[in-house]
């Protein structure tokens, strides 16, 4: 039997929306404060001064030396304040641009005859997990290294739907941005697409694939966290990856929809990036929305929900399994943003829990009958359902890590007693921090923070 | 109703509160109180939502498995064998209880599987006494020395089992009862007089009769409480493996082991090694490989490491069965593998990060 990979992985019984997902979208905002973030932490110089006119789409920040992209104005105005702000637990610069009441953005087509300069003065290279690579430093990757591209058409993260409701929306400039991608970097680049079969099939892939030569497409599952960069990676090459692998060093340019679709409007038509589609889903926002906004738009102006205290909810940026807690409802929009996801914090207590059957819950091993009652809308929320226990080595944290030879269980057991040289024995290293152990575990243990806290012990040691 | 047990619960917790002697008594109010209600806590950090299975569940999935197996018992020899049950239970829950006091340490829900799978390995006759004093050797010599439930390296049950086994083999090993069956059983009855000698493997031992495949399969033979019927127990194997509570690879590789050396030989030592459906079926293996290889605590958690130590474990238990003193092999050679579990892993790990090593 052929192994497939990644391993492990587990699919959200989360009941699927489907395409009907609805839109939410503001109006073009008075004021924007645009942060000077890129996905590396770098520092960006600006272009612009206080009191300056800007068009949409004009670079106001730009580093060609340090890695990270250009960012540019997301609407046409004046350079009101420029002025530290707190963003993602970090203090950076950020811009705040007051409109001018006008909607002009810049062509930038005809700009250069060289795409990659498109993608980096659009502001485009700001997507992708690592940026996209141009000479102009903006991915940890220069466009001579790259081997392969790698798009992920599936949402494996619980509650989510962006990728496959713009795949099916956007499916002609999906293929026009495909097309445009092999083609980037001045030589013929395979390009890997994970879909699920059904859209496969649907979308006519597998009639592409005869034409292209170079474009391999994959069938995925829904499960968690196989949409991940390495376990993507894993599935589009066959095969394991070790600890010292990743997307940089093996020249992959990992890739979501949004990202394809963004590329191909800045290229194919000229539209810098200005707006940024997110999504925002989850239980306590009881349904799944794309949204729709210029980057630097205060969440709250999208989400007037976000800024209301004591609802019970908790919004979650990005990942229920990995992401932070949003503290700050004013939070602008930028690349950054994949998902912001709401959920019900419950603290109430309830009467012989653990003896009831369960139809509304889920679990990993089927102890509940929720895992056989398909069509029951899980009740997914903050509790810890369960006290900490020992771990009693039942192994479901290694069964559902998606790293081949990774055993949560053994790295935490040594790391807990600060053990983190014997820890590393057990390659550590692996992890993707992807939390799936943590769901898992009926002990309750914190794994994935112990075993986050054991790889910063071990930088530490090796970087006197 | 909740809010109300919620309001008389935080009362004691209040009062347990004033006073040191009292709060001593802390970790039991706590058990309780967490036994009736779930509790409030709500994830700290990323993952931020949590999968509903928990140790209680775990647990109580284990109990839940065996239950059937403590009514057939009923059935089959009266209502002494409940009798024996809770006898284990208010001893070994008490043991527990007293440790987690004394030691200031949380109640950990261990304890409520072994006191339910302990007396099911006893046979009926066993005064109540020496169920108790086996139980409460069990769980303070078997897990409360290594430090409680996740440290213990032996399975609690098998060692209170074995301890008996080992310090009173008269009872545990001459005085059977032939179940009751048709009918109501011994549903009606306490227990039953009619004492035999011989359970299938002691007869075995003895004449070389081999007991017929069918009277073994549906526990029409002397034996322990719960080793009777093979059909609830070969249930609750599977139900434990499809809820991943089991780990299918530990009760199918000693099975597996023991059919295939008992097959082999048999076939070439006929007169030493009994025939392997008998070996199967008969005594405490399938309850063994059920529910004592498969304890997660106790076997290796490496995957090859399961495998190798349950075909160790049956091997073993055909070496017993039939080379040794003993008739009986399944609990000695479990409780024996045990100690070689960590080493099994050890020796896993090395194996595993050289090849790793060597090949990058
Ligand atoms: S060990 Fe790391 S990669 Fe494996 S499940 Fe846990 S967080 Fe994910
Ligand atoms: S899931 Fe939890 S209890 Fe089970 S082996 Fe992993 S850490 Fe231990």
């Amino acid at each position: 039997m052929k192994r497939r990979f990644p391993k492990g992985g587990y699919t959200f019984p989360v009941r699927k929306k489907g395409p009907s997902t609805s839109f939410i979208t503001s109006p073009l905002p008075k004021k924007v404060t645009i942060p000077l973030i890129a996905a590396h932490g770098t520092v960006m110089d600006l272009t612009v001064k206080k009191g300056d006119a800007v068009t949409a789409g004009d670079i106001i920040a730009r580093n060609d030396q340090a890695l990270g992209p250009a960012i540019v104005a997301s609407i046409s105005g004046v350079v009101e304040h420029i002025g530290e702000i707190g963003y993602l637990g970090r203090s950076v610069t950020a811009v705040t641009i007051r409109s001018s009441g006008t909607d002009s953005v810049r062509d930038i087509r005809h700009i250069s005859r060289h795409q990659c300069d498109v993608i980096y003065i659009s502001g485009a290279s700001a997507c992708g997990c690592d940026g996209i690579p141009t000479q102009y430093n903006s991915s940890r990757l220069s466009p001579a290294s790259v081997t392969s591209i790698i798009i992920t058409a599936i949402d494996s993260e619980p509650f989510s739907v962006l990728n496959e409701t713009l795949l099916l929306e956007n499916a002609k400039q999906f293929t026009e941005g495909v097309n445009l991608l092999h083609r980037l970097f001045g030589k013929v680049l395979p390009v890997h697409i994970v879909a699920r079969s059904g859209h496969i099939k649907r979308l006519g892939f597998t009639g592409q694939m005869k034409e292209r030569p170079w474009l391999h497409v994959h069938a995925g599952t829904k499960k968690y966290p196989h949409t991940l960069s390495i376990p993507l990676i894993e599935r589009a090459f066959g095969r394991a990856l070790s600890d010292k692998e990743d997307a940089v060093s093996l020249g992959c340019v990992i890739l979501n929809v949004r990202d394809v679709l963004a590329i191909n409007e800045a290229v194919n038509h000229g539209r810098p990036l200005i707006e940024h589609i997110f999504e925002v889903t989850g239980p306590g926002f009881g349904r799944s929305a794309l949204a729709q906004a210029r980057i630097g738009t205060p969440l709250k102006h999208l989400l007037p929900d976000i800024a209301l205290a004591d609802t019970g909810m908790r919004w979650v940026l990005n990942s229920v399994m990995s992401g932070t807690v949003i503290d700050d409802p004013a939070m602008p929009v930028t690349p950054l943003i994949q998902s912001i996801i709401c959920i019900p914090e419950k603290r109430e207590r309830e009467l012989l829990w653990f003896l009831r059957p369960g139809s509304n819950r889920d679990s990993y091993s089927g102890a509940y009958l929720g895992g056989f009652m398909k069509g029951v809308t899980k009740d997914f929320n903050t509790n810890m359902h369960g006290e900490a226990r020992p771990c009693i080595s039942c192994g479901w944290c290694e069964e559902v890590c998606p790293r081949q030879t990774l055993m949560p269980h053994q790295i935490v057991r040594y790391a807990e007693k600060g053990l983190f040289e014997e820890a590393a024995r057990f390659r550590p290293f692996l992890c993707i921090e992807c939390g799936l152990c943590s769901y898992v575990c009926p002990s309750k243990l914190p794994l994935l923070e112990r075993i986050r806290q054991c790889k910063q012990e071990l930088q530490k040691a090796e970087t006197p | 109703m909740t809010l109300f047990i919620q309001r008389i619960l935080e009362k004691i917790g209040h009062l347990l509160e004033s006073g040191p002697l009292l709060a001593r008594a802390k970790p039991l109010f706590d058990a309780i109180d967490s036994f009736l209600l779930s509790r409030e806590t709500v994830t700290p950090a990323a993952p931020h939502i949590r999968d509903a299975m928990e140790l209680k569940r775990f647990m109580i999935l284990v109990v839940a498995a065996a239950m059937p197996l403590a009514l057939f018992s009923i059935y089959q020899y009266g209502w002494r064998a409940v009798a024996i049950i809770l006898v284990s239970y208010l001893c070994g829950v008490g043991a527990e209880a007293v440790f987690v006091v004394a030691r200031r340490e949380e109640f950990t829900e261990g304890a409520f599987v072994s006191c339910m799978l302990y007396p099911l390995t006893l046979p009926p006759t066993i005064p109540l006494w020496m169920a108790g004093l086996g139980i409460i050797v069990g769980i303070v010599f078997g897990k409360e020395v290594f430090g409680g439930t996740g440290k213990n390296i032996f399975n609690p049950a098998l060692v209170g089992r074995v301890f008996i086994a080992v310090a009173f083999p008269v009872e545990m090993t001459t005085r059977w009862l032939m179940p009751a069956s048709g009918g109501l059983g011994r549903f009606t009855a306490y227990t039953s007089d009619t004492v035999t000698g011989a359970t299938p493997l002691i007869v075995y031992k003895g004449t070389r009769a081999v007991t017929p495949v069918a009277d073994l399969f549906f526990g029409n033979i002397p034996g322990s409480l719960g080793e009777g019927c093979k059909i609830l127990i070969l249930a609750a194997g599977l139900f434990l493996i499809l809820t991943r509570i089991v780990n299918w690879r530990l009760p199918v590789s000693m099975l597996g082991a023991v059919w295939v050396a008992s097959y082999f030989g048999s076939a070439l030592w006929p007169e030493r090694i009994a025939p392997p459906m008998f070996q199967l079926l008969s005594g405490g293996l399938l309850f063994g490989a059920v529910f004592m290889v498969t304890d997660p605590v106790t076997c290796p958690v490496t995957r090859p490491g399961k495998y190798i130590y349950g075909v160790l474990c049956g091997l073993l238990t055909v070496l017993i069965r039939n080379f040794s003193g003993y008739v009986e092999g399944v609990m000695f050679a479990i409780l024996f593998m045990n100690i070689f579990a960590p080493l099994i892993d050890e020796t896993v790990f090395l194996l595993t990060f050289r090849e790793k090593r060597a090949s990058q």
